[in-house]
């Protein structure tokens, strides 16, 4: 069988999505150039500094490196799939950003709150290391590493302190 | 077999047309119909950076390796594991297995990069690279190959880690085989015994059983520019049996990291092998390392930078094996 592309389907934030694109298009530019998901930021693009990085089957990767027949299928959340009990209320991790200072320009502030996401899906709880090792994967160019890692404890305290994590997206 | 293409044209940037094999045979007939023009994709972490960095080309024909069954996952058979080339390196790295008959292995897929690629990096992509940060913990474990290629006539075949490093230092590697998995022998049922007890750490040690005064001592260590990921300058394996009198035998020593080819350090074993070490070879056995291994210069580390480096990782990591060993009386 041979086609000029493929018809790429996936659930994005909550929401299925299919265009016809390459197969070897990049996740990162599907979202930032085709669907106008502008808040995955474009850096590095060889998955060294994480501000690409994006949920899928709520698990980090960086949306830079994964082309699109990688991802077919899959369900994806992006930093604008991320909210509060309401729709229009911050996520708990993205209050305690704001509160601590976690960023300074901010840009690496989306693929940090996911990262942190992911961490304390898995983690509700971490310890100082378990922070490091689970945002290994995302460089803050302003260094504000002190803000970034009391922003991730206090996003535990949060979540934790509402009995469970809200859910990233709507069902 | 599914294809799928999108023409390029003079005014927009190469689109690669992406193969599906639903098999490795027809994978490798795809990969010899389009020689250079032509690249096996796993995970393609790696390849990815290659490509933006401008040090590789885009493929014209992307050849899916995912699409082909039986290349995932870590079995057990009666005296060996077999990891197949497209288990993740996220897999490996939770891999109980892996962590049993591998365990510097284990180690290193724990430590190679970040989560997020780890969820993504295959464990065949690290060693096809030729220049993974598997490679190291792969070779202290004699870990074994397993390719498909025509000049074996399709028939799946094995060969020895370190021989086929050799292949791709003399360039004689073949462009066509395809990584099938990677086979670890188990070890004596008495050394791995009471690994599952341990603790996870970049340091392994089993205890002794009672029906052996033998046990497998082991470590991985990687030194990178900085402290949060970022590509290896140096990595190091340790591996050997030790006995309550810790005399050393079976030993195995490896290093290698960022652009440079792993090898065994033959000489620094058999400086150790049969021996009880005394904390005083510390200086000895750096030194060796130091002399013997053949590493490189970049602009973000000398060539003499990464022996000295490689040769404190091993001889500290040994160290604090012994010393473990005091504090345990």
């Amino acid at each position: 069988m041979k086609t000029t592309s493929i018809q790429w389907q996936a659930v994005i934030n909550g929401t299925v999505r299919e265009i016809e694109i390459p197969p070897s298009r990049r996740l990162l530019d599907i979202l930032r150039e085709d669907l106008d998901l502008t808040g995955t930021k474009i850096s590095c693009e060889i998955g060294r500094c994480g501000a690409c990085m994006v949920l899928i089957d709520g698990e980090p990767m960086n949306s830079c490196l994964m082309m699109a027949y990688q991802c077919e299928g899959t369900e994806i959340t992006t930093i604008e799939g991320l909210h509060g009990e309401t729709e229009d209320a911050l996520h708990p991790i993205q209050e305690a950003f704001l509160e601590e200072g976690g960023f300074q320009c901010g840009y690496c502030t989306p693929g940090m709150i996911i990262s942190t996401k992911a961490l304390l899906d898995r983690l509700p709880q971490p310890e100082e290391q378990e922070i490091k090792e689970g945002l290994c994967g995302n460089l803050c160019r302003c260094t504000g590493y002190g803000g970034i890692m009391r922003a991730v404890e206090s996003a535990a305290d949060k979540c934790a302190q509402r009995s469970s994590l809200i859910p990233a997206v709507d069902s | 077999m599914n294809m799928y293409q999108h023409n390029s044209s003079l005014s927009t940037p190469l689109v690669p047309t992406v193969w599906e094999p639903s098999s490795a045979e027809e994978a490798v007939f795809l990969k010899r119909q389009y020689g250079a023009d032509a690249a096996y994709i796993a995970g393609s972490t790696l390849l990815r950076t290659q490509w933006e960095n401008g040090l590789l080309s885009m493929p014209e024909h992307m050849i899916r390796l995912d699409t082909i069954p039986g290349l995932r996952g870590i079995t057990e058979h009666k005296q060996r594991i077999q990891i197949g080339a497209l288990t993740s390196l996220r897999e490996c790295g939770k891999n109980q297995l892996m962590r049993i008959h591998g365990n510097t292995c284990y180690t290193a897929c724990c430590h190679i990069a970040a989560p997020s690629i780890r969820n993504q990096g295959t464990i065949g992509g690290n060693i096809s690279s030729a220049v993974g940060d598997m490679i190291p913990a792969l070779l202290v474990h004699d870990a074994r190959l397993v390719w498909l290629d025509q000049a074996n006539h399709l028939a799946p075949y094995e060969q020895e880690l370190i021989d086929w490093l050799e292949q791709v230092r003399l360039g004689r590697r073949s462009p066509d085989a395809i990584l099938l998995g990677i086979v670890l022998d188990k070890g004596e049922p008495d050394f791995v015994s009471m690994h599952h007890d341990q603790e996870e750490s970049t340091f392994a040690c089993n205890s002794f059983s009672e029906s052996s005064s033998w046990r497998e001592v082991s470590f991985y260590r990687k030194v990178g520019r900085r402290e949060a990921f970022t590509p290896s300058l140096v990595t190091v394996a340790f591996r050997a049996l030790m006995n309550r009198e810790g005399t050393l035998v079976d030993v195995k020593m490896a290093a290698g990291g960022g652009a440079g080819l792993a090898m065994r350090l033959s000489r620094c074993e058999h400086l150790l092998e049969g021996q009880v070490y005394d904390p005083q070879q510390t200086a000895t056995l750096a030194a060796q390392v130091e002399e013997e291994w053949a590493s490189y210069s970049d602009p973000f580390a000398s060539e003499a930078y990464r022996r000295q480096t490689a040769g404190n990782l091993l001889a500290a990591g040994l160290w604090e094996i012994l010393y473990q060993e005091m504090e345990r009386g």
